[in-house]
């Protein structure tokens, strides 16, 4: 464990970001390369993701995981007894959408999708997930951290920090809501991980890109800002001059030159208005469709991920009325199903996850505790629920794993969340038993001490 | 127990012998042992056999014969692990291991050991320059004057110096003047600020919690931080400091309660979980601010199973949490219990008289809905005389599309003829009425559920008055009775969510109330506003903890607070010490061993010296357990750490004997050879606080007042940046580019990074340009002799004069030029 720990490295190294340099960088200190030795520990199948969060909680049986027996059984209890959710639920209930097959490949989707339906080729849909607490907050934590509680670093920064960016001119990892999600910053937090992995959090009710992105509009014309460039590159050498090499400083100095350069690129590449009416209005002109659109503009530059939650607080935790399900699909389903189907146009698909998920699923049961609320609605279930992968190295056309007759429990092959995320590393080229980081005495991974790649969605 | 001087003498045997056999090849094959083997051969210990201790390999497994004989060829035959052999290196580890004698010496570990006396002759430099002697390495010369006193204001007071402070120290050119400055600087206010920050990084300082917008930030947070800053000015004695955090509540100094913050103040988990788990958190997190912050061990690491490398066993960790279990969140008011009573007695006039009203418009509200629902045909139709603006807006937006939500309205909206408005009114005053017999009837049951309830085992009650029973959502899983989906919907559209036409808030009621009901409610707002005139702000108070029923944790089984296993009773870890900890919550107890444990003086001085020289000698200066880092020079350790007990735990003067050895003062220049001997200073990148500090300072618009409540960061903000607000649940944006840790979680040591971010703060942020404005006022106004001497402590060379000036005669502005100035590498590295 001859480690040299200064933490000089890092600044070296994020300096450095670009995949050849953390190539050579991430071998010398080992300290801080997660991936030691080499960028990744395989060829990754995927180089980016953009990872859509339905946060609140999107229903399976309402969306990607039919069940006739719900329509046979419908207003009677559940055979055998329904588990324990959080609060008192009823009969079982039925689904008020009709489920069609608009792709090939067969895969059943909810009428609430039809166009993300007719994309099933390119999707696999794992109906088995499950979780640990049928809660927001901790099922949120675990999704992005991998832990019920808050203080470990999140998916993405342990891929910015494992993997770097392709594009040092943008952050590396980006989180777009168009207000705050429940939780919060917490859920981007790089937690013990360098700050400069944490995502870079932008609220996308604003549009103008100088309003997103902290202290990028230039203060002054680009030729006085250039000659101020030179003014300080001059002293700045003078001072490195008088000292032995110290690679910090020269660091320091590159840094300057790259920020110059972001100013014009940054801004550019966050600008949906660049789009043409005709685009907008295909992934849907509101935060979330410009959201998925800017996703787009981020991957096709670089950036490693891309993280949307749908809504502020919770929306899609349907406790009263399943109805507002079919709502919420609208809005949703021309952002995802544009994204996917814009990636694949311009070749990114193959090199881009697409991931749609949420934090748990709902019960296949109406919800008849809290008082004065209607009983039209599901409450939280975190034993089975549904997630959609797209491109990145996933078999399209397929669906992966089982709920029980009525979509409560993950009983065939069943997937935890530690596997998704342990999948999703293995996608992007990473061992997710390697992938660790040192603190507080111990070596920590996002997968905690579990996961399983799953293996069979692999393309 | 072994009388203190036989203890060192047995444990320099130990140190000599111990150390550098096992620096490498122990650690390699336990590395190999708990990753490899540790899964079944740990406490799950499969065929009888544990590879996690000497005794398991002592016993070996059920052939009886020892471990260390079978290990070999096992694992060369590949007969083990059943996972797939191990590679090369692996076996080459354990090889090497067995070869020397398997030395297993988690107990023999250097840091688990006393601290020996100073011993006579030995110095800082003289236990230095043996070791660069005996590697044969050359130590860099004596940086320059200049240069040492910037790194001295840099490192003691994190300020640049002013003009006349700078001219003070460069003009004493008599011996010992940097005795002097040190005097000067250590007996600054602005010493404590700095330092004071230092240790709330570890302190995992934080003035909210993760719940954020949901809970109240922590206003009175920051006096936790002055505590801490003052407690460091006033050169409280380290033992006494950290014995204070932990329990100065009951050490009969009521100035010590203070310190009580660095628990009270969280985190706490409030509902993120389940309450036993939040709970459980909650203790996890103190067990790791004491053991990795006060003492540099990662007992937390044993929450789900023995520790891996460290004897620290799962009960060792149960049995500290457990203090932690029986101490509760308090508050601690900084006024008499008079006037915390009388200030209780106000504010309950002030919220009964809040409710009081909330209940007439409530009442008043409901008439109101009864009222309009009966001319609901009219304002459907909107004809008529009399109709209210607002609510006809209302029912016009809510009436402008076809209602898809419910199938009421279809009639209405195939013909919109008075006949079917009035259906839909009559419909709607049917809804209404069940609505309402319904609540009632839910409320019946659900308060007749919550009677039947069972009382929870114990409520905790957190910062905010948040209360959390082990029960969840009591009353959440009441089965209760509601409308019909479709009615519901309609009544939520028409009386219930913001915008429908007959929700009436608090406003629109007051707006609308009838005469005859608008006496009373003047005269119960007039009431309500007169008190809360007389309410004054509320006293300050200490966030603090105090005694609770003791209670003694179960163990939970692999971690989990559902799945409980033996009662643990409360006690130091075993190996180093195993005291008893049970008066009362028995924190006391533990404040008093931890204060007086030679771990907390090697981590204290440790971090004294990380400070001044930008790295620690052990480069783990959270954990100095069989993972962590071996100290560069050991010898200076112990050292420093037997100076630091024989002089009282003397913060300050351990601080100046640092600062005054020859090594501090060397030249930061790097070369090939790594630094762990101290052959050089080490440049540091100013951290955030001390950066954002320094720009203030030398624009001339630094406020260098002491203490107070929190600010926000605004451009207007231009005090020292500790007393900028911190959040846990979010951290400043400014600050986290500077790498300001998370407030989440205690925290080790700063990481440096250099991104591109950093320099967009300098090119374009609103700070930068500020200061950089009144910087360059200042340098048009003195010249770039004086501006230099006010930023760099130095005049400019002939070429940067000339630079500068070809920069102004080509449109560049003084204002520019002060910016280029504040972003160099000058300004942010410290020799």
């Amino acid at each position: 464990m001859s480690i040299d720990r200064m933490p000089i490295h890092v600044g070296e190294i994020a300096t450095r970001w670009t995949r050849r340099e953390a190539l050579a960088r991430l071998a010398v200190g080992a300290a801080v390369a997660g991936v030691g030795g080499a960028a990744t520990h395989f060829a990754p199948k995927a180089k980016r993701i953009v990872y859509i969060v339905l946060n609140g909680g999107m229903s399976q049986v309402d969306t990607f995981d039919p069940k006739p027996m719900l329509r046979k059984y419908n207003g009677q209890p559940m055979p055998g007894g329904a588990p324990k959710t959080e609060r008192a639920t009823g009969t079982l209930m039925q689904s008020p959408f009709a489920f069609n097959r608009t792709s090939s490949c067969g895969t059943e989707v909810s009428e609430i999708f039809p166009r993300l339906g007719g994309l099933m080729d390119e999707c696999c849909v794992i109906r088995s997930m499950h979780t640990d607490v049928p809660n927001h907050e901790p099922s949120l934590f675990m999704i992005n951290s991998g832990a019920i509680q808050p203080g470990r670093p999140s998916l993405g920064s342990w891929l910015t920090y494992g993997l770097g960016t392709e594009n040092q001119n943008l952050p590396g990892f980006v989180v777009l809501c168009p207000g705050v999600p429940v939780v919060g910053p917490p859920l981007w937090s790089s937690a013990f991980l360098p700050a400069v992995f944490q995502g870079t959090f932008l609220k996308t009710q604003k549009s103008d890109p100088y309003e997103l992105i902290q202290h990028i509009k230039p203060q002054a014309e680009p030729a006085a800002q250039r000659r101020q460039l030179n003014l300080l590159k001059k002293l700045n050498e003078e001072h490195l001059a008088a000292r032995a090499k110290d690679s910090q400083l020269e660091a320091s100095m590159a840094a300057m030159e790259t920020a110059f350069r972001m100013q014009t690129e940054a801004p550019e590449a966050f600008d949906v208005r660049k789009e043409s009416a005709a685009t907008l209005a295909r992934y849907g002109d509101h935060d979330f469709g410009r959201s998925c659109l800017m996703a787009r503009r981020l991957v096709e530059r670089g950036v490693r991920m891309v993280q949307i939650y749908y809504g502020n607080s919770q929306p899609w935790d349907s406790h009263e009325d399943i109805q507002a399900h079919k709502h919420l699909a609208a809005r949703t389903d021309p952002g995802v199903a544009s994204l996917i189907e814009d990636l694949k146009e311009r070749g990114l698909l193959a090199d881009t996850l697409v991931v749609l998920g949420t934090e748990f699923g709902r019960t296949p049961a109406v919800e008849t505790g809290s008082i004065t609320k209607i009983h039209n609605g599901r409450d939280h279930n975190s034993l089975g629920f549904s997630v959609v992968l797209a491109g990145g190295g996933v078999k399209g056309g397929i669906t992966y794993g089982a709920t029980d007759d009525f979509g409560y429990r993950a009983v065939e092959k069943r997937c935890y969340n530690h596997d998704l995320n342990a999948t999703i590393l293995h996608l992007m080229g990473i061992d997710h038993t390697k992938l660790t980081y040192n603190y507080s005495g111990r070596d920590f991974r996002l997968t905690d001490v579990a996961g399983n790649v799953v293996r069979e969605i692999l393309a | 127990m072994l009388p203190d001087r036989m203890k060192f003498l047995l444990s320099v045997a130990m140190l000599l012998s111990a150390m550098p056999l096992r620096a490498g090849s122990e650690e390699a094959a336990r590395q190999v042992l708990a990753a490899k083997c540790g899964g079944c051969h740990g406490a799950a210990a499969m065929g009888g056999l544990r590879l996690d201790s000497a005794a398991g390999f002592a016993k070996g497994g059920k052939s009886g014969k020892p471990a260390l004989e079978k290990l070999l060829p096992a694992v060369m035959s590949g007969a083990m692990p059943p996972g797939g052999r191990l590679k090369t290196e692996e076996i080459d580890a354990l090889e090497k291991w067995i070869g020397e004698g398997a030395p297993w010496g988690r107990d023999g570990h250097w840091a688990w050991q006393p601290i020996g006396a100073v011993r006579a002759g030995d110095s800082i430099d003289s236990l230095i320059d043996r070791r660069l002697r005996e590697q044969g390495i050359a130590a860099n010369p004596r940086a320059d004057k200049r240069t040492v006193i910037r790194r001295m204001f840099f490192d003691l007071v994190g300020l640049p110096p002013t003009e006349g402070e700078y001219a003070l120290a460069f003009r004493d050119r008599a011996e010992g003047w940097e005795g002097r400055l040190a005097d000067r600087l250590l007996g600054s206010a602005h010493f404590g600020e700095n330092w004071g920050r230092h240790w709330l990084d570890v302190a995992r300082y934080g003035e909210d919690d993760f719940s954020g917008t949901a809970m109240q930030p922590y206003k009175n947070a920051w006096r936790y931080r002055d505590w801490a800053i003052g407690a460091v000015n006033a050169n409280m004695p380290y033992d006494r400091f950290l014995k204070a955090q932990l329990a100065g509540d009951l050490m009969g100094d009521a100035g010590l309660v203070g310190g009580l913050g660095l628990t009270g103040l969280g985190p706490w988990y409030y509902g993120i979980s389940q309450p036993p788990q939040a709970r459980a958190d909650e203790r996890h997190d103190r067990v790791d601010v004491v053991s990795r912050g006060m003492l540099g061990v990662t007992v937390a690491c044993a929450r789900c199973h023995d520790h891996k490398y460290d004897p620290f066993s799962q009960k060792d960790y149960y049995a500290l949490a457990g203090v932690f279990a029986s101490s509760k969140y308090q508050e601690y008011p900084l006024v008499s219990e008079t006037e915390v009573a009388r200030w209780k007695a106000k504010k309950a006039e002030v919220d009964a008289a809040s409710k009081l009203v909330d209940q007439y418009l409530e009442r008043q509200g409901e008439l109101l809905k009864d009222r309009f629902a009966r001319e609901m045909a009219r304002y459907m139709l909107g004809t008529g005389e009399g109709l209210d603006a607002e609510v006809l807006k209302r029912w016009k937006e809510y009436l402008a599309k076809p209602e898809e939500f419910h199938p009421f309205l279809k009639a209405w909206f195939a013909d919109r003829s008075e006949g079917h408005a009035r259906a839909f009114q009559e419909l709607m005053i049917g809804v209404l009425a069940e609505k309402r017999q319904l609540d009632a009837d839910n409320r019946v049951v659900v308060e007749a559920a919550m009677k039947a309830a069972p009382k929870p085992v114990r409520t905790i009650v957190l910062p905010g008055g948040y209360r959390s029973d082990e029960d969840f959502n009591p009353g959440a899983d009441v089965p209760s009775k509601s409308l019909e989906r479709d009615r519901y919907v309609a009544y939520n559209r028409t009386f219930q969510e913001a915008s429908a036409p007959l929700k009436f808030s608090a406003e629109l009621t007051v707006k609308l109330l009838p005469q005859e009901a608008r006496g009373e409610y003047l005269r119960l707002k007039g009431e309500l506003d007169r008190l809360k005139t007389e309410l004054p702000a509320q006293y300050g108070y200490v966030d603090g903890i105090a005694e609770f029923e003791a209670w003694d944790l179960p163990l939970n089984v692999r971690g989990n607070p559902e799945d409980l296993g033996e009662v643990v009773p409360r006690h130091f870890p075993t190996v180093l010490g195993g005291e008893e900890l049970r008066r009362g919550s028995g924190r006391l107890q533990l404040a008093e061993t931890v204060g007086r444990h030679p771990l907390a003086a090697r981590v204290a001085v440790n971090r004294i010296w990380m400070h001044l020289f930008g790295e620690g000698i052990v480069r783990t200066p959270s954990n100095f357990g069989l993972a962590g880092d071996r100290p560069g020079n050991a010898e200076l350790l112990e050292y420093l750490a037997a100076r630091f007990i024989a002089i009282g735990y003397d913060v300050k003067a351990m601080t100046r004997e640092i600062v005054l050895s020859e090594a501090y003062r060397r030249t930061a220049d790097k070369g090939d050879q790594e630094n762990r001997l101290w052959w050089r200073q080490n440049r540091k990148r100013l951290a955030a606080e001390p950066l954002r500090d320094s720009l203030l300072a030398v624009s001339g618009r630094l406020d260098r007042s002491v203490g107070g409540a929190s600010g926000e960061l605004k451009p207007e903000f231009v005090r020292r940046t500790v007393y900028a607000k911190v959040g846990r649940f979010q951290a400043e944006e400014t600050l986290s580019l500077f790498d300001l840790p998370s407030a989440a979680v205690t925290c080790e040591q700063r990481v440096v990074t250099n991104v591109p971010l950093q320099k967009l703060f300098f090119l374009n942020s609103e700070m930068v340009a500020r200061e950089a404005a009144a910087l360059g006022v200042l340098l048009k106004k003195k010249g770039l002799e004086r501006g230099y001497q006010l930023v760099f402590q130095r005049g400019p060379s002939v070429s940067e004069k000339k630079a500068a000036r070809e920069f102004l005669k080509r449109g560049g502005s003084w204002v520019q030029l002060a910016q280029v100035l504040m972003s160099s590498n000058e300004f942010a590295y410290v020799d």
